[in-house]
């Protein structure tokens, strides 16, 4: 062998040495969702927009040159088990940070264990209000919260008069006695007045229950313009069965997504659905993330719903946090997400494919409580069911279509 | 006392062994101290233990099979946090405030109860928790189905109960543990347990030689229901946010468990049963729960049907009666049995 060969070797010997010793260990994300269990099918599609985020980001050169790695936690959808996983990812599998969960008590749970550790938790899906009155400093939140769930309703009865002509005076509730029912009821009474609407009447019925029959006939006696709904997928189907069988057809009938924007509720309700509209979180046919969702549906068979797309994007928040700081240390990147504002596409990233154009995680104050760490510019978009399948009418500039009215229910 | 745990080499040499088991249970934290996910195991264990021992003395010793404990301990949990939140009492104070509500109200609701045997009176059991649970599910003062919540806390605070460091609570919960076993113990060489025991056997003997079902089958009751409260008011302070959730029916039977795969008919099953179930459970979810949802359900399920189907006295029945028995307690702990496998008399 001639020296010349020798050194070319030893040159690829001590380059390869090099990466292998200078390629930095992966940066880890401990997922906290029920992969089994009730909630399992709802923990699935979360779970992907997680990978598919992580996917992406990898392929184009991760964090700085480091790799993302998702450490995945089963929370079983119960809450002594949420911090079992909570504990386990942040002190044995060393996670980097944490998302999670769904449920809004689990998420509770598992925000104090971030909190005691300084490992900087986002939640992408955990609605219920009182989550962001903790004060927590190594928490945010970047979904709406309820209220602002709420809020849309709202401002989609109001708006849509402009479109239709027929202005909503008079509203009716039908929901179910689950946390996030009950917080429906409690934020439209403090909103009702505010735009000029008065709430009629208010079923709270008790989730799972085998028949609605007298439930459907308090709302058709009241007769409202509108009526708010937030059921779980059974309790949906059921309403929409009880509604024909009563030939009772509310004009507006405007759900809280959940069991109405769930994939199987098209398929239970054809041609008694139509008309019918649902807060989305996101729409296959929203005027923003269609080359994303294209991709993601090569990769899994089926469109993004609303979870997955925002658990992609809070995926991509912690990379964009993670590459502000610099490290991967809690408390360096709990400060880069304070910090951070992302308007309209993350740096080197996707546009915000969520119905709205900034990310900011700020305090503020709602019906007389301090909230802490919101993303306060998330807001929701309204669908309706038009030809059997969900098509996006509201906010009107991201709107693929315009709001039928009266609902047909067939 | 101490002679007669000294009178025989067998009797040393257990106590030894017990003194050692303790030892390790103590000094167990501080080896853990870098890993406070295996602490929070070891407490999950013992609060379940605890919740257990408290079933069993009504489900094992007295015979009335109850589908509703986690509504006692939900009772005292809700009490307890409602005390430090609605009223800004301080946690400690609220604690015997949480035994006194939930002895009360199962005092009342099952004196009127215990008419019912057997399956009736799981029945009852059903529907009591679930009625409690739909109250609080109802009433805006105890948060309805949003749940409650303890204050964060930073560091440790034992005016509180609030601790940074999971050693704190290990120890607290393995006192809880004990101190509930040793309780049970008592009970169960005591005229109350015999009493109760009594009544398991045959009611109608027990009224016959003076014994009153009704008066005893309450004492046992409200005496389980308040170490569920303790039990509740330990939870509600380690996790720091309630909602109704924890009164469910499913959470009723995941109490059980540990009591009849240990043996129900020992004061002892739940301890042994609690401690596998949970760690169990906990290292199967772990090893598979990430990688493959729900296979760690399916094997702990396979545990449970097996044991149930072989050995359906529960481990310590299966132990009280096995070659095992004799080389530990014979061979190791030198002691002299006679064929029936209770120790002779020297």
């Amino acid at each position: 062998m001639s020296i010349k060969k020798l050194l070319v070797v030893m040159a690829c010997i001590a380059a390869l040495c090099g990466t292998a010793f200078g390629a930095e260990p992966p940066i880890r994300i401990g997922a906290m969702y029920a992969l089994t269990g009730a909630n399992a099918a709802i923990g699935t599609n979360i779970m992907r927009g997680v990978d598919f985020a992580v996917k992406m980001i990898n392929e184009a050169g991760g964090v700085n040159g480091r790799m993302i790695e998702v450490v995945r936690g089963d929370t079983e959808g119960d809450a002594a088990k949420a911090r079992s996983v909570a504990e386990k990812l942040v002190t044995q599998d060393h996670v980097d940070a944490l998302l999670g969960c769904h449920q809004s008590t689990l998420t509770n749970i598992a925000a104090q264990v971030g909190e005691a550790n300084e490992i900087p938790m986002i939640t992408a899906i955990s609605t219920v209000d009182n989550l962001s009155e903790n004060g927590y400093e190594y928490f945010f939140r970047m979904c709406p919260m309820n209220s602002v769930y709420v809020r849309g309703m709202f401002d989609y009865l109001r708006d849509q008069a402009r479109a239709t002509g027929h202005e909503v005076k008079t509203i009716a509730i039908f929901a179910d006695n689950s946390n996030i029912g009950q917080e429906i009821i409690r934020c439209a009474k403090i909103f009702a007045p505010d735009y000029g609407m008065e709430i009629v009447a208010t079923v709270e019925y008790q989730g799972g229950q085998p028949d609605l029959s007298s439930e459907v006939l308090t709302l058709k006696k009241a007769n409202a313009d509108a009526v708010i709904a937030e059921s779980y997928i059974n309790d949906a189907t059921l309403l929409m069965k009880t509604l024909q069988e009563q030939n009772y057809k509310p004009a507006i009938l405007v759900a809280k997504a959940n069991g109405y924007t769930d994939p199987t509720f098209l398929q239970n309700n054809q041609g008694i659905s139509n008309g019918v509209a649902s807060v989305v979180e996101w729409n296959p046919d929203l005027t923003k993330g269609q080359d994303i969702n294209a991709a993601f549906k090569k990769e899994y068979g089926i469109d993004m719903n609303g979870h997955s797309a925002e658990s992609f994007t809070a995926t991509w928040i912690l990379k964009t946090a993670f590459e502000a700081a610099g490290t991967t240390k809690g408390s360096a990147v709990k400060e880069a997400l304070e910090k951070l504002d992302i308007q309209g596409k993350f740096p080197n990233g996707p546009e915000i494919i969520l119905p709205y154009n900034r990310i900011k995680f700020e305090d503020h104050t709602f019906a007389g409580k301090q909230h802490y760490q919101n993303n306060v510019y998330a807001s929701i978009a309204i669908s309706q069911v038009q030809d059997g399948v969900y098509k996006t009418v509201w906010p009107l500039e991201y709107a693929g279509a315009k709001i039928q009215y009266p609902a047909q229910y067939k | 006392m101490f002679r007669t745990i000294f009178s025989s080499t067998f009797r040393r040499r257990a106590a030894a062994a017990l003194a050692l088991l303790v030892a390790v249970m103590l000094v167990l934290p501080l080896t853990l101290s870098g890993m406070p996910y295996i602490q929070n195991v070891f407490i999950l264990a013992f609060y379940m233990t605890t919740m257990s021992l408290a079933w069993n003395l009504l489900g094992g010793m007295t015979g009335q099979n109850s589908i509703g404990h986690a509504c006692f301990m939900g009772i005292g949990a809700y009490t307890s946090v409602l005390c430090v939140t609605q009223f800004g009492m301080n946690p400690w104070v609220s604690l015997p405030i949480a035994v006194l509500v939930t002895a009360v109200i199962t005092g009342l609701v099952f004196s009127q109860c215990f008419i019912l045997r057997g399956p009736y009176f799981t029945l009852v059991t059903i529907a009591f928790a679930e009625a409690v649970r739909q109250i609080i599910l109802n009433w805006d003062f105890a948060g309805k189905a949003i749940g409650v919540g303890l204050p964060y806390v930073r560091g440790n605070n034992w005016l509180l109960f609030s601790f940074k460091d999971r050693a704190i609570y290990y120890y607290i919960a393995f006192a809880m543990m004990v101190g509930v076993y040793l309780i049970m113990k008592r009970i169960d060489n005591s005229r109350l347990g015999f009493a109760l025991k009594t009544i398991r056997e045959d009611e109608d003997v027990a009224a016959a030689i003076g014994i009153r079902p009704l008066k005893y089958k309450v004492i046992a009751v409200v005496i389980s229901a308040s170490v569920s409260a303790v039990a509740g008011f330990f939870y509600a302070c380690y996790y720091r946010y309630i909602d109704p959730n924890i009164m469910l029916q499913s959470a009723s039977v995941e109490l059980v468990l540990p009591a009849i795969i240990g043996g129900s008919a020992f004061v002892e099953g739940p301890l042994v049963g609690g401690i596998l179930m949970v760690s169990l459970s906990e290292y199967l979810r772990n090893t598979f729960g990430g990688i493959l949802p729900g296979i760690n359900l399916i094997l702990y399920a396979v545990v449970l049907i097996v044991v149930i189907r072989f050995r359906p006295t529960g481990i310590l029945g299966w132990y009280s009666h096995s070659a095992f028995r004799d080389f530990l307690e014979g061979r190791v702990l030198g002691r002299n049995m006679d064929k029936n496998g209770k120790e002779a008399q020297s």
